[in-house]
């Protein structure tokens, strides 16, 4: 198999309902961050986006939240045009950001049930809602206690709940495991193949080759903006003659350290 | 808009400004601290425990005799009372009115005929010249109205008779007429600038609150939710009203405490409530724009002060001339507050409506500036 014919994507297995990039561009004044993207990630599929430091995958996910416009090209989640449509993609989507932000002077059950609220969750619907959450990603001791004063990993996993809490039909994580201790992080992989077994669409971001080597159906890689790699990580072990998956990663994307972090 | 999102963003804006010691400080600690000791810096407080009383003496004596003169010293060699000369009546009557002294006694121009006939012929009344003195009296004085003539009749006694416990005498306390003082403390006036002052600092809080979240990315959290920016402002608006009512209470309550009750009806206070919900407004539009202007929380909190000082110095309690402060929305809550509280005017009186229809008009113009700012540019 060829490196081209990994890269190109499905995308008439995706139209049906999943998330579809095509000719994605964006800029921030000289900056090409994305250039010229195409992707099609099947409904139901556990996605990870790979890529060095300000590879684009940030960005990516931004524009396809509503929180960047593109500077050109399209991308549609759902079937719904993230320019036009993104009040009816807000109600299916959850987001966890890079930078894990909470509310500090919330508790984490106040900011989670917070999010649960704004998606319009019914009394009942939320309180059930929060109760697994908190439960599954171990939350019950820290539940109480204002986000202020949580750890990194704590925080990220408060953050991670909050987009969680509305059951959303397409997930995006952006480095949702970054700062916990592996047995938090197994958590996490458990939860989210639950989810996944759900029917949901998840696209993840990590610096982790173990944890998308663990989780993802198929993961693309992008680097400057552009896709250099895409299939599962079997295939794409395979296709680079490589036995672990880091090993594709750097002789695909070089060994040079990249200095771009945002 | 959508109340249920409204609610929830709301809960979780008071939660965070009443959580954070330093915004918590800024909006109920600060106002609390400052109220009570403007109260008793310049309160009335001090009146239920004066030690002493200024009476005035109007001494209208015509005799040349020396009575009228030892009677005052003995007055004033009393412990609680203090003798404060007057000229006349006039003069001393309307100090009383104002609160300056406790009591008024003018000496009749006979007082030393009366005082003379009595030593010289102390037991036979018919050769007496009668006459008597005339008392007025602070009525809003226990005190005073009960134990000042009693205690006047023994220096009288002391001055006439001395070592005597009780004799008829030719010198009479006429019935005092009772005056209503108007006990008026320097911090009665500031009073009313106080809820203006509270309610100034919402601009910070309101600035320093979208900015912070919106370096956190929260702004953006809130954006990937089906919550809309009518939302988030209306929360925020939702919250200060709120806020605003807490100072208010918090304000009217210490500012009771230490002493100043105007004794005004409950639709006096809840027009204070009212007009104070409305001067909320005003804050929030000054803080979305000061927060659609700043690029970081440190630059929220100093830009606030381009608004929070003209507020502050023209329309509070610091006396301005009213030309001045007619530029600044505090000047006509301020305004409105003293004629309610101060000058009794009734909720329905022109200047009190007046007053509210500019803070309204102010409050609304400065609501839709900040709102549309930022909306256009600051939630980027
Ligand atoms: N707001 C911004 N302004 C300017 N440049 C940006 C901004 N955000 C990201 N970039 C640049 O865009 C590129 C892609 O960044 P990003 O999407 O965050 O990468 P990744 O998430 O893969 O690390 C980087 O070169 C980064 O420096
Ligand atoms: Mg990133």
């Amino acid at each position: 198999m060829t490196l081209r014919e990994t890269v190109a994507p499905a995308r008439g297995a995706a139209a049906a309902g999943g998330i579809v990039i095509d000719g994605l561009v964006k800029r921030y004044g000289d900056v090409l961050a994305v250039d010229g993207l195409n992707l099609a990630i099947e409904k139901g599929e556990l996605f990870a986006l790979l890529g060095p430091n300000g590879a684009g995958k940030t960005t990516t996910i931004k524009v396809l939240c509503g929180l960047l416009d593109p500077t050109s090209g399209q991308a549609s989640i759902g079937g719904l045009d993230v320019h036009r449509q993104m009040d009816k993609i807000k109600r299916v989507i959850g987001v966890c950001p890079q930078e894990s932000s909470t509310f500090p002077y919330l508790t984490g059950k106040e900011n989670v049930e917070l999010f649960g609220e704004l998606h319009g969750l019914p009394k009942a619907t939320l309180k059930e809602r929060v109760s697994e959450i908190i439960g599954k990603l171990f939350l019950e001791d820290h539940a109480g206690r204002l986000a202020q004063k949580y750890s990194g990993g704590l925080n990220k996993r408060v953050s991670l709940a909050m987009a969680l809490v509305n059951d959303p039909d397409f997930l995006f994580l952006d480095e949702p495991t970054v700062a916990m201790d592996p047995q938090s992080r197994r958590a996490i992989w458990e939860y989210l193949k639950e989810i996944k077994a759900r029917g949901k669409t998840i696209v993840l971001t990590t610096h982790y080759m173990e944890e998308a080597e663990h989780l993802a159906d198929r993961i693309g890689i992008i680097d400057r903006g552009k896709l250099i790699a895409l299939g599962s990580p079997a295939r794409l072990m395979e296709a680079n003659g490589c036995d672990n998956f880091e090993d594709v990663f750097i002789k695909l994307t070089g060994r040079d350290i990249r200095k771009e972090e945002v | 808009m959508d109340a249920n999102r409204l609610i929830a963003l709301a809960k979780k804006d008071l939660r965070s400004t009443l959580r954070n010691p330093a915004t918590l400080f800024m909006v109920i600690i600060f106002p609390l601290v400052l109220t009570l000791a403007f109260g008793l810096a310049f309160g009335a407080m001090g009146t239920g425990m004066e030690s002493t009383y200024d009476v005035a003496v109007v001494d209208n004596d015509g005799t040349g005799l020396s009575w009228a003169g030892d009677f005052t010293a003995n007055v004033d060699a009393s412990d609680v009372l203090n003798v404060v000369p007057y000229a006349d009546a006039s003069s001393a009557q309307r100090d009383l009115a104002e609160g300056k002294i406790d009591a008024i006694v003018v000496i009749p121009a006979n007082f030393g005929n009366a005082c003379q006939s009595f030593v010289d012929d102390p037991s036979n009344p018919a050769s007496w010249t009668n006459t008597s003195l005339v008392l007025s009296l602070d009525s809003g004085s226990m005190i005073i109205t009960q134990a000042l003539p009693p205690v006047l009749y023994q220096v009288l006694l002391e001055t006439l008779v001395p070592g005597a416990t009780g004799a008829s005498l030719p010198v009479t306390l006429g019935s005092p007429s009772l005056v209503s003082a108007d006990k008026r403390s320097q911090f009665d006036y500031m009073a009313p600038g106080l809820y203006a002052f509270a309610g100034i600092f919402l601009i910070m809080i309101v600035a320093e609150s979208f900015v912070e979240q919106k370096e956190k990315g929260l702004l953006k959290r809130i954006n990937v939710t089906p919550a809309t920016a009518a939302d988030v402002i209306g929360s925020q608006t939702a919250s200060n009203l709120v806020l605003a009512a807490m100072q208010t209470g918090v304000v009217l309550g210490i500012s009771a405490a230490v002493g100043f009750r105007p004794g005004v009806g409950a639709d006096a206070y809840l027009m204070v409530f009212a007009l104070s919900m409305v001067f909320s407004l005003c804050a929030v539009g000054c803080g979305l724009i000061t927060a659609t202007l700043s690029k970081n929380t440190g630059m929220a909190t100093g830009l606030s002060f381009v608004f929070i000082i003209p507020l502050m110095f023209l329309g509070t309690f610091v006396p301005v001339p009213a030309d001045v402060g007619r530029f600044v929305p505090s000047y006509y809550f301020t305004d409105a507050v003293t004629s309610l509280l101060l000058r009794g005017a009734p909720v329905t009186s022109s200047t009190v409506l007046f007053d509210l229809a500019i803070l309204g008009t102010i409050s609304a113009a400065l609501f839709i500036i900040g709102t549309l700012l930022y909306r256009k540019l600051g939630s980027k």
